[in-house]
């Protein structure tokens, strides 16, 4: 802890006596040229994610071109085919159903998730799950999302990979980690996580996540928060070796965004899958559960 | 004052949009030199990220988050440049000023090494260290800042140090017979 804190006051002596910088004229020359020819982007302002509204003739115009566009990818993109390989069993457990392999199928290699914050061309892509050595591979359809490593994020939230080793007993009192720590299984840590003080979990469904069982919840505030939450978020988890974990933010998230996670068993590695968006936007909704239904592990 | 001009800008007024970005710029331009540690990358990524602003401002929802949206928009850009370009790999520049003092060699040693540091690390992990410690953004600021969950933004704020405390590791191990000569010099 003392190296740590000792390069962060390193760190932040370093960025404190930087120079500082005054711009180039021409910098903001240029961009002010840029601009006169830069038209603006013209969205309606109550609802800043959706286009003008178009006449019936041009919706269904529309509507057809991005069926049969997003059938052509799915198609290519998707499990079921074949595509990527059907999921490898751990010795603990076993999918919900089992795959049919196809010995002639054409195997498209998922491409390793970028961390550079780049846009994401649509394509099949696997993370390693940070702590483990599970990998988790999915279809990326749209093409404003961005890769980070363990997570990647859009417009319209964002989806994170985890390894979870323990839970706070209190989201609001880092030092009070539990000994023994969480059991390895789904319900011992959906019981950590609800027993949690200063959050409260509420339980959505059990999907099935790359054919593997899984326990959907949400985490959040409680109504009433103890007089220790007084830092700006909440922390959930630590992972492997103490790395920090999921938090939540004491301030009203924007948009109406939920912390909604899968808590899935792929053949007994529990992996945590976070997304953050607003379930009740559509458009919201289905980019996030499309990315969800690509799923396949890689189990080690 | 600013929220006037922004709400005005992106209604499509270009000299609104000039007054605030001309208040902006130096700011920006900063950040981008800490992210990209180029000059000439770090002018692209300012005149991307203003140009991006006018194209994009009608979509800013609450024209009192600008500020935080501009930093988004610049640590965006700067991923684009650094990644289009390639070059922060190759080119060092040096940003910290000349010591006038001899005795200020040993702050000067631990700054490169910092600096050294810096470099091996990319634009995103380069990114949160900007947001986190010269601006001083706490996680939750850098977290809207960057649109990503406060959790992410810790954890990216914790691999980006223990990434550069890896690279000085390194650095160390590279150059102990440089630091040796430069000692004796």
């Amino acid at each position: 802890m003392t190296a740590n804190h000792d390069l962060e006051r390193r760190i932040a002596d370093f960025y404190a006596t930087e120079p500082v910088l005054r711009a180039p004229d021409r910098v903001l020359g240029n961009a002010l040229t840029a601009i006169e020819s830069t038209p603006q982007r013209r969205v309606l302002m109550q609802a800043p994610w959706r286009f003008r509204p178009l006449n019936t003739y041009a919706k269904l115009a529309i509507a057809a071109v991005a069926i049969v566009a997003v059938a052509f990818t799915v198609r290519t993109l998707m499990p079921g085919n074949n595509i990527g390989g059907p999921p490898t069993h751990g010795p603990a457990g076993t999918p919900l159903s089992s795959p049919t392999p196809d010995a002639t199928a054409t195997q498209v290699a998922a491409l390793e998730l970028p961390a550079d914050d780049r846009p994401l061309e649509p394509a099949r892509y696997y993370v390693v799950v940070p702590g483990s050595d599970v990998r988790v591979e999915f279809a990326v359809l749209e093409t404003d999302w961005r890769g980070n490593g363990w997570y990647l994020a859009s417009p319209r939230g964002s989806l994170s990979f985890w390894t979870v080793a323990n839970v706070y007993a209190n989201a609001c009192e880092e030092s009070l980690l539990p000994d023994p720590p969480v059991g390895p299984s789904v319900d011992e840590l959906v019981a950590a996580l609800d027993a949690q003080e200063n959050t409260d979990l509420q339980r959505l469904d059990n999907p099935s996540v790359g054919r593997y069982p899984s326990t959907r919840i949400i985490m959040e505030l409680s109504a009433r928060l103890g007089t220790a939450c007084l830092g700006e978020n909440l922390e959930l988890w630590v992972g492997p070796g103490g790395q920090p974990g999921r938090s939540i933010d004491v301030q009203e998230p924007p948009g109406g965004r939920e912390d909604v996670m899968w808590l899935v068993d792929a053949g007994g590695n529990r992996v945590v899958i976070g997304g953050y968006y607003d379930r009740t936007a559509p458009e919201e909704a289905r980019s996030f559960t499309d990315l969800i239904d690509s799923i396949q592990f890689v189990l080690p | 004052m600013q929220a006037e001009l922004v709400d005005q800008a992106r209604r499509g007024d270009r000299e609104a949009f000039a007054v605030l970005a001309g208040s902006a710029v130096d700011r920006l331009y900063g950040i981008a030199r800490l992210i990209l540690r180029d000059a000439e990358l770090a002018e692209d990524a300012t005149q991307d990220a203003l140009v991006r602003a006018w194209r994009d401002l009608p979509a800013l929802r609450d024209v009192d988050r600008f500020d935080a949206w501009m930093y988004r928009l610049i640590v965006r850009a700067c991923a684009d440049v650094g990644r289009e370009r390639r070059r922060w790999r190759t080119e060092i520049t040096v940003l910290s000023t000349e010591p006038s003092e001899p005795d200020r060699a040993s702050d000067l040693a631990d700054r490169d090494q910092l600096e050294r540091g810096l470099l091996r690390l990319s634009p995103a992990q380069r990114a949160i260290l900007t947001l986190h410690f010269h601006l001083g953004l706490s996680p939750g600021e850098a977290a809207e800042a960057l649109a990503i969950p406060v959790g992410t933004a810790k954890s990216r704020l914790h691999y980006a140090i223990e990434a550069l405390r890896a690279a000085i590791e390194a650095d160390e191990r590279l150059t102990v017979g440089t630091q040796r000569k430069d000692r004796t010099a």
